[in-house]
């Protein structure tokens, strides 16, 4: 696998969590899950690798889903399936916080990348999303800005995988008695587990609706997120 | 190769929902609908066979038509009984279609995954506009008084709520628990029992909504029981909310659904609700 020098650096850029779209506010349940269920850090390790099972797939299809549709060329067809994208990830996340999370996410991703890059695709994403009341999802988001920057497929998923897994272990260090060489091993163990995730995402983007979830603990865990007496993280 | 085929209509003349058969082949069957006082037909979804049989195929479709209210529930837990090796896993696909201003409420016993059961559940509703549906479903973990916790092979469950072709809710699952324990905290964690509860009424804006889901939050808080039942409530993307629970035990979550049943009904058509006669 080659890779262009600039579009990768760019790629660097975009998946690090330094990145202003606000994604280090979000925890997507966690904050619940070490209150209410006591998830410890000897837990964590082992419920990261089950959490990417089931949920890394998901977004990892789509992030693959979102690289393809930049290879459009009708802009009517592409908007009409960035909307269709986006309203069925809508729908497989049923918990409000953090699908409003992704949303968030997602659309600030867009606007960043559209005032660096000239583009068309990410104003007819922000524009269509907008006027069909539908969101513009983090993952998907991410594919699409990865393929307009020309980077190959599975490396956008890989480093959209590794971002996402780097902004959960960094929510659980301020959520738990997590150090940072700790954080950093957990990281650097579950690379092997990023990639099998990858491969997965790829058989399951031929047959997208085969796409199975089941996460209900943290499903609750984020519904309840707004009742916590105190919070750090807006989901 | 059982089917079922049912229509609800809603009479002009006396305002009381009918219930149409158009077709009914063993193991599935219905015996007659029962009035209900908001004008409603309640109905019970008969499996003579005691239970869903390795190999199964069963279909269902249920058309509510405008302006018709129907209330479908079972007589008992739905037994998904073991399958034989060779055999292909049993399978119920449901179609459902609630029509401008109707109400389904589909409010069935639990699911109970025998030990060695292989079973994959297909459901589809499409709403218009108006209509209304209160939609619950219930896993037990197996025949628990048996020792029996998550013993089956295969228990897949599918389903896909639209509003005019357009998706607000997809949950499809796919649990195998003799090859990946759900134990884990990013699945059911120290639970055994799982349910969803659907509320959806066509045409609420997202303001309504978020206001019924705190409201419900509230009741979920009440309702939570640490380490031992949990409680959550969303919006979903748009047109409905969602109540989710997970419990160590199963008799807690009827008491609970039938809270949120009653809150919900109360707020969305302005009346109790109004449950089947039975021992939950």
């Amino acid at each position: 696998m080659e890779i262009a020098t600039l579009p990768f650096l760019r790629l660097l850029q975009l998946a690090d969590s330094a990145l202003p779209i606000g994604s280090a506010a979000h925890s997507y349940g966690l904050e619940s899950m070490t209150v209410e269920e006591h998830l410890t850090v000897a837990q964590l390790e082992d419920f990261l690798r089950i959490y990417l099972a089931e949920n890394g797939v998901l977004e990892s299809t789509f992030c693959r889903l979102g690289y393809r549709l930049a290879e459009l060329t009708d802009s009517t067809q592409y908007m009409e399936q960035w909307v269709q994208l986006n309203t069925r990830l809508s729908a497989y996340k049923t918990a409000r916080e953090s699908r409003t999370a992704s949303a968030t996410l997602g659309r600030r991703l867009l606007q960043l990348v559209a005032s660096l890059e000239d583009a068309a695709q990410l104003y007819q994403a922000l524009a269509s999303a907008k006027r069909e009341h539908t969101d513009n999802h983090y993952s998907i988001a991410f594919g699409l800005v990865g393929a307009i920057l020309r980077v190959d497929e599975d490396v956008v998923v890989l480093a959209y995988l590794q971002q996402s897994l780097t902004g959960l272990i960094s929510a659980c260090q301020r959520l738990l008695p997590l150090g940072q060489n700790q954080a950093s091993g957990m990281l650097w163990h579950l690379k092997s587990s990023l990639i099998e995730i990858a491969e997965q995402s790829e058989r399951a983007s031929e047959h997208p609706d085969e796409l199975m979830l089941f996460t209900p603990l943290l499903d609750i865990g984020s519904m309840s997120h707004p009742l916590l007496d105190t919070r750090l993280f807006i989901s | 190769m059982g089917s079922l085929s049912l229509g609800f209509k809603c009479s002009e003349e006396t305002q009381q929902t009918q219930l149409y058969v158009y077709e009914q082949q063993p193991p599935l069957k219905v015996i007659r609908a029962f009035p209900l006082p908001a004008g409603g037909a309640l109905v019970h979804l008969h499996n003579i066979s005691g239970g869903v049989l390795g190999g199964d195929q069963l279909n269902i479709a249920v058309d509510v038509q405008a302006g018709a209210y129907a209330q479908l529930t079972t007589t008992s837990a739905t037994r998904l009984y073991r399958s034989r090796n060779g055999v292909i896993p049993a399978r119920q696909t449901t179609h459902i279609h609630v029509a401008e201003h109707g109400l389904l409420e589909y409010v069935p016993d639990p699911l109970i995954p025998f030990a060695g059961a292989r079973y994959q559940q297909q459901t589809r509703i499409e709403l218009a506009r108006g209509a209304g549906l209160l939609w619950w479903e219930t896993v037990a973990p197996g025949r628990v008084a048996r020792g029996e916790l998550f013993a089956y092979d295969l228990l897949q469950l599918e389903y896909e709520i639209s509003v005019e072709g357009r998706p607000i809710a997809l949950e499809k699952i796919k649990l195998e628990p003799r090859q990946r324990s759900l134990s884990s905290l990013a699945r059911l964690g120290p639970y055994h029992y799982f349910t969803s509860f659907y509320i959806c009424k066509v045409g609420l804006d997202a303001a309504y909504w978020l206001s019924l889901e705190k409201e419900c939050s509230l009741l979920a808080q009440q309702l939570t029981c640490a380490d031992e039942i949990r409680w959550g409530v969303s919006t979903l993307a748009a047109h409905g909310i969602v109540v989710r629970a997970l419990s160590k035990r199963g008799t807690a979550l009827a008491g609970g659904l039938h809270a949120f049943w009653d809150m919900v009904t109360q707020a969305l058509y302005g009346r109790k609700s109004i449950p089947p006669r039975k021992i939950y």
